[in-house]
């Protein structure tokens, strides 16, 4: 659906996105993770063709960019924001034309997400009169008003309430079951662990990780060690792990490579006085937060 | 043009026109021309009650003929003397300056008129007052110029008749021949006329018209709709479906002008006098030209919306803008004297002022077609290479934030930018 091969983009002297290659397939809903700063909305704006990349490839459909009907792509940006001062569904029905809808299937496809999103009444108030979290879900709207085969969402659920949240969540599945492609940038790790099929971790304008979430999971899931001492050893062999950390006596730590689990198991329990050791199933967040410190 | 320009157009022409700053834009000539004339017209209708003058001079049979002139000349509309006068021989007075100023502080009369007449027959008169207007000082001294000139004839004995008669006017009926005909009368008039009206409409709806355009790009760089809009439509598109919603208003607006004109003249004036104006040869030129100066300023403001991120910079320069809409105002007497001199030929081709200045040129001079074609395209010329300049700075503003763009910057992303 979607190949991004070796994009490059650099602002002056700041290397923004740097040789960036994936794939995203048709009909998955894939995430785009990385800290602040890590370049994931410029991808998307060189995806959505607002900038253009001093270097490499985007394919979406197998054609470029300019070659795509718009009524394919939707956006949700992360800086949001609509006319203040129009009615509801004016703004739907300018975007929609916009995006090569008829005036009336404009209309029908608003009269169908207004009622989806139980803001049918509000279509006639003017956008600036409207909450902060009901703009956001006329936002989705206008990105979503022609059901479009790849949908990106920046930050999608930031401003919503659980109540509106869980209708997006069930929203986007019911894109990706569907067949179509979404395209999921956000910090908040645990809906990405719970929609996303694919990831792509970012960092400082590089790809750090990419690939199934499970296998991701699978990959990272058996190497982190939870030792709980009886009292905080100072003599704790630093080059078995890759980065570790402390909670109280409890140490959470991801072993070399080198380094075979049940050989550590033995070490520690033989040196040390240890009250319990375990596998520490990794969150997706701790896999994230290790992958960027390191 | 294209589908999603025709899109933009009306959404901005529907969305303005609705507006207030509309609404004004076409009131405020109407309200400018009651502030104008209102005043003069209530000052015309109190003017019942007749003034008082207290008139002090030295010789008493110019003191007559002064009033009698003034009570011949001046009527109020019951008929009755506009101005009433009492009479004092200065020769009786030593002190006629502490007469004076109580008559004027006491209000016995509204203003004393002092005359002299000097052992030459030089008349030097000095007039006080409190409260008297531009208007009645000048209605003052007209009488006593027609007052002195009636006393001298009588001194010298002149036939007044003979005097007429000497001085009857000379009727100078204008004939000017052009390539498409002989204008003369109310039609040389209107050839004159048109073309101020469509220039004040011109400048009128710039300046109405500019804080709307630089707001509506502002709210869509600081609200961050650009990058929706961009993700959907070329930035050229965007653009020009802007540009042309704004020359469809100023359409409007001067549709709406020439309506109200038509029906008015036909209602005021007997001889079809509106009727000729819709007649006039260049209407059509007038039309052309009024539509790419409002699309020349209006890619201009949009150029400036999108440069800034706030309302208040970009409106201070928004206003120095407005002001070169002005420029043609100083050089209209000069153009009309020098219609073909080399600083009006030259002013002709500074694309801001061209259109106002092809609209006054095509009234007073008609020049050829050709010359007014190859006008009006190079202002076209001028039009499409404006909007690729603002279109490429409208997609370089969504990379910036917080930071008024340097000069070097723009240049930079104008050519590093694809459009």
């Amino acid at each position: 659906m979607l190949i991004l091969e070796n994009v490059t983009k650099s602002f002056d002297k700041i290397k923004a996105v740097q040789n960036i290659s994936f794939n995203v397939h048709r009909g998955s809903i894939y995430g785009l993770l990385g800290p602040n700063g890590a370049g994931k909305t410029t991808i998307i704006r060189m995806i959505m063709n607002v900038i253009q990349p001093d270097s490499g490839k985007i394919i979406i459909e197998n054609t470029a960019f300019r070659k795509v009907r718009v009524r394919n792509l939707g956006y949700l940006p992360e800086d949001r924001g609509l006319y203040q001062k129009r009615k509801v569904r004016e703004v739907i029905h300018f975007f929609g034309q916009l995006k090569g809808l008829s005036l009336k299937e404009a209309a029908d496809h608003c009269n169908y997400w207004l009622n989806r999103f139980e803001m049918a009444d509000q279509g006639e108030r003017k956008i600036g009169e409207l909450s902060k979290g009901n703009q956001q879900k006329i936002q989705f709207i206008v990105a979503s008003i022609t059901f479009p085969d790849l949908l990106i969402l920046d930050e999608p659920f930031t401003g919503l309430d659980p109540v509106n949240q869980l209708i997006l969540k069930d929203i986007i599945k019911e894109f990706r079951d569907k067949g179509k492609t979404v395209i999921l940038s956000t910090h908040q790790m645990e809906q990405v662990e719970k929609l996303c099929d694919h990831l792509c971790l970012i960092n400082k304008g590089n790809v750090v990780l990419e690939g199934a979430l499970e296998k991701i999971k699978e990959m990272y899931g058996d190497e982190q060690l939870e030792i709980r001492f009886r009292n905080v050893p100072h003599n704790i062999p630093q080059e078995l792990f890759i980065s570790y950390r402390w909670n109280n006596k409890t140490l959470y730590g991801y072993l070399q490579p080198t380094v075979p689990f049940k050989k550590a198991v033995c070490y520690f329990t033989e040196n040390f006085e240890i009250e319990g050791i375990s596998h520490y199933s990794p969150s997706l967040e701790d896999i994230f937060i290790k992958l960027v410190e390191a | 043009m294209g589908k999603n320009t025709w899109i933009i157009l009306q959404w901005e022409y529907l969305h303005r026109i609705r507006s207030k700053t509309f609404l004004l834009s076409i009131l405020l000539p109407f309200i400018i021309f009651a502030l104008a004339l209102g005043p003069q017209l209530l000052a015309t209708k109190s003017e019942t009650e007749p003034e008082y003058l207290v008139l002090i001079c030295n010789n008493k049979a110019l003191a007559d003929t002064i009033e009698s002139t003034f009570t011949r000349n001046y009527r109020l509309e019951n008929n009755r003397p506009r101005y009433l006068f009492s009479h004092h021989n200065s020769q009786l007075f030593e002190e006629t300056d502490t007469l004076i100023y109580q008559i004027i502080h006491q209000q016995i009369a509204d203003a004393v008129l002092k005359v002299t007449l000097t052992n030459f027959d030089s008349v030097q008169a000095e007039i006080y007052y409190e409260t008297l207007g531009l208007d009645q000082i000048n209605r003052i001294h007209n009488g006593l110029q027609d007052a002195v000139e009636s006393y001298r004839m009588e001194k010298l004995r002149l036939n007044k008749n003979l005097l007429e008669y000497i001085r009857m006017p000379v009727s100078l009926e204008e004939f000017q021949l052009t390539q498409e005909g002989i204008y003369s009368g109310n039609q040389l008039l209107l050839r004159y006329i048109t073309p101020f009206v469509f220039m004040f409409v011109l400048i009128l709806g710039i300046i109405t018209t500019s804080q709307s355009i630089i707001s509506s790009i502002i709210e869509e760089r600081t609200h961050r709709i650009v990058e929706i809009l961009l993700s959907t439509v070329k930035p050229a598109e965007i653009m020009a479906g802007k540009i042309l919603g704004m020359g469809f208003l100023g359409l409007t607006q001067i549709f709406i002008y020439f309506v109200i004109l038509f029906f008015l003249g036909n209602h005021f004036f007997p001889d079809d006098f509106a009727a000729e104006i819709v007649k006039t040869n260049y209407l059509m030129w007038y039309f052309i030209f009024f539509i790419l100066g409002y699309l020349m300023f209006s890619t201009l403001y949009v150029a400036l919306g999108a440069l800034f991120d706030n309302e208040r910079d970009a409106q201070q320069l928004g206003g120095v803008l407005s002001l070169i809409a002005l420029i043609p105002i100083y050089f209209i007497s000069f153009m009309m004297e020098h219609p073909e001199s080399n600083l009006t030929t030259i002013l002709s081709y500074i694309p801001l002022i061209t259109p106002f200045l092809m609209i006054l040129h095509i009234g007073i001079m008609s020049p050829s077609f050709g010359h007014i074609l190859g006008m009006a395209l190079y202002l076209l010329v001028w039009i499409v290479l404006l909007i690729k300049v603002s279109s490429r700075i409208f997609r370089l503003s969504i990379l910036m934030y917080g930071k008024r763009p340097t000069f070097q910057e723009i240049l930079h992303w104008n050519r590093n930018i694809s459009p």
